[in-house]
């Protein structure tokens, strides 16, 4: 708790210094807002990151290493959680073939992709598949996303936070579904 | 709304100000010169460079690869570390400029506040408060400040104390000596009278008879005047507070003036409907005062002219003599107890007019032309 209090000031005071002093740009990475629909006997919960790496990431993605975003979405039905989950969107870049391979954790599938905006694309766009009953009409949606360390040519691991200005990207989100489609 | 900037706050916004600037302009360079350092490696085409290129072996293939990885790797690290590097500057620049300003202004306090309790003990002493002692404590320039001060405040209460012993001592002698004089004078036709009485009441009874209601008359008299004097030492001493009235201060001019104006040339004139709130016994008294005064110094010819003037709302209550004038060099002192320039009087006249004057919130002035005339002046509220 106490940690995660600390962590919130440092980032929250690093945020403060760069937008101050720093020209790095960084980049404001947010959601798009959460769109809900039926599907089979389930719900998709679809969004998109945005604004989220326009800047400062080409050198990064072409690295060669394996770039890793982790979201962690919450569904909550009448204040209780219906569902908590983590998954993952990773970007791999073969410099020999310039391809990017695109592994999307929910949906179990891999893109190969030499297309550098493509690749944005892909690892931007979430579609979440609820399986579970949903017996009242209101449902809140809270996803939140985080780019992991990354370790380069040296042992030291970089915090690639720094170029999303240590903030993760939230949203959190009412979706109202109707009666009717429930009894369907 | 007025925005008052004080000379400490104006000094601090100055300093935050050109030290930010410098700042900015410090770390906008440095993260212009760290841009430079990768873009000639970011603009070769090293992937497409290398995939074009045939490799005899599978082994050549794997190495030039890892080649590739191991460059890329290390542009994404120099590309990570420039915004790091930049972040971080950031960062310390931003706690550099809040340490520096947090001991900027703890010092720049520290050298101005003494400064700013001088100009207090300043303001004390100009006050009269000569005990205003500082302590001697801070640089030791500002504790050497401190200490000439103290030891000119301590100088100055000495020299007080010195000059009010010696005023003090010359304010009883003058008083002694004056007193004794104004007492000394009705008890001369007193004891003359006496004398008088006596011999002839021993010599000749008839001469007595003839003698004794006017010696008598004499002595009465003079009582009297021993009474008045006693009376005007009396009124200066005491503590004065007006009752407020209001009136029309024309009408009660008219009626100071109306014993005298069959003896002497007094004109009255000026604003018959003004009002003034004043204590009207202080005002008789006032008037009363300078009025005498004024007959004492002019022949019975002379004219006297007592003006009513209404300015805004200020009403001028003017007296004005044909006498002598007063010169320059008296003009000041007429109003301090004890001067006097008559035969007559003790000088308590123009010091109790002056206070009069002053508990009812008015202005006195004296104006002289030397051979011409003397004008009096009380400014007061017109209602």
């Amino acid at each position: 708790m106490l940690e995660a209090l600390a962590s919130k000031v440092v980032s929250g005071i690093m945020a403060f210094g760069m937008m101050l002093v720093a020209s790095t740009e960084g980049n404001k990475a947010k959601f798009s807002d959460l769109n809900a629909s039926y599907l089979n006997n389930g719900i998709i919960i679809e969004t998109k990151l945005i604004d989220s790496f326009q800047n400062d990431f080409e050198q990064i993605f072409k690295s060669g290493k394996t770039i890793i975003i982790d979201f962690n979405i919450e569904i909550k039905q009448n204040n209780e959680v219906l569902k908590n989950d983590s998954f993952a969107h990773s970007v791999t870049y073969d410099p020999m073939q310039q391809i990017y391979q695109v592994e999307i954790e929910e949906q179990e599938e891999t893109i190969f992709t030499d297309k550098y905006r493509m690749m944005l694309e892909k690892i931007s766009i979430i579609e979440y598949y609820l399986w579970e009953k949903v017996t009242g009409p209101n449902l809140e949606v809270k996803i939140e996303a985080s780019l992991r360390n990354l370790q380069l040519s040296t042992d030291k691991n970089y915090n690639l936070m720094l170029l999303w200005r240590y903030r993760k990207p939230t949203i959190k989100q009412k979706l109202r579904i109707g009666k009717n489609e429930l009894e369907n | 709304m007025n925005l008052k900037i004080s000379f400490r706050v104006s000094i601090i916004l100055l300093f935050l100000a050109l030290f930010i600037s410098s700042l900015l302009l410090f770390n906008d360079f440095f993260n212009s010169q760290l841009q430079r350092i990768n873009t000639p490696f970011k603009n070769i085409e090293i992937d497409k460079a290398i995939a074009n290129l045939s490799f005899k072996t599978a082994e050549d293939e794997q190495e030039a690869s890892k080649l590739l990885n191991h460059f890329r790797a290390s542009l994404a690290t120099t590309e990570i570390i420039q915004k790091e590097a930049k972040v971080y500057s950031g960062f310390y620049l931003l706690l550099i400029l809040l340490a520096a300003s947090i001991l900027f202004i703890l010092t720049f306090y520290k050298i101005t506040k003494p400064l700013h309790e001088l100009r207090q003990a300043t303001s004390k002493i100009k006050e009269g408060d000569f005990q205003v002692k500082l302590p001697e404590t801070g640089f030791s320039e500002i504790r050497e400040l401190k200490h000439s001060f103290n030891s000119m405040s301590q100088e100055l209460q000495s020299t007080q104390e010195k000059l009010i012993a010696a005023e003090k001592d010359m304010i009883w002698k003058e008083l002694s000596r004056m007193l004794a004089h104004e007492i000394k004078n009705p008890l001369t036709p007193i004891q003359l009278s006496i004398q008088r009485l006596e011999d002839k009441y021993l010599t000749d009874h008839e001469k007595f008879n003839e003698i004794f209601p006017e010696a008598i008359k004499i002595i009465n008299q003079e009582v009297k005047n021993l009474y008045n004097l006693a009376a005007s030492i009396s009124n200066f001493a005491k503590n004065i507070s007006p009752e407020f009235k209001i009136f029309n201060p024309y009408e009660v001019l008219q009626d100071i003036i109306s014993p005298y104006i069959h003896k002497y040339n007094i004109f009255l004139e000026g604003c018959r409907s003004c009002n003034i709130k004043f204590d009207q016994i202080h005002f008789y008294q006032i008037v009363t005062n300078i009025l005498q005064n004024a007959i004492d110094v002019s022949k019975l010819e002379d004219d006297i002219y007592v003006n009513l003037m209404k300015e805004n709302n200020k009403l001028n209550l003017q007296i004005i003599d044909s006498g002598k004038g007063i010169p320059a060099t008296e003009i000041k002192k007429i109003f301090e107890p004890y001067y006097s320039k008559k035969k007559k009087g003790i000088g308590l006249g123009l010091a109790l007019v002056k206070k009069l004057v002053e508990v009812n919130g008015a202005k006195l002035s004296v104006e002289s032309k030397l051979g011409l005339e003397t004008k009096f002046n009380i400014e007061m509220e017109c209602l």
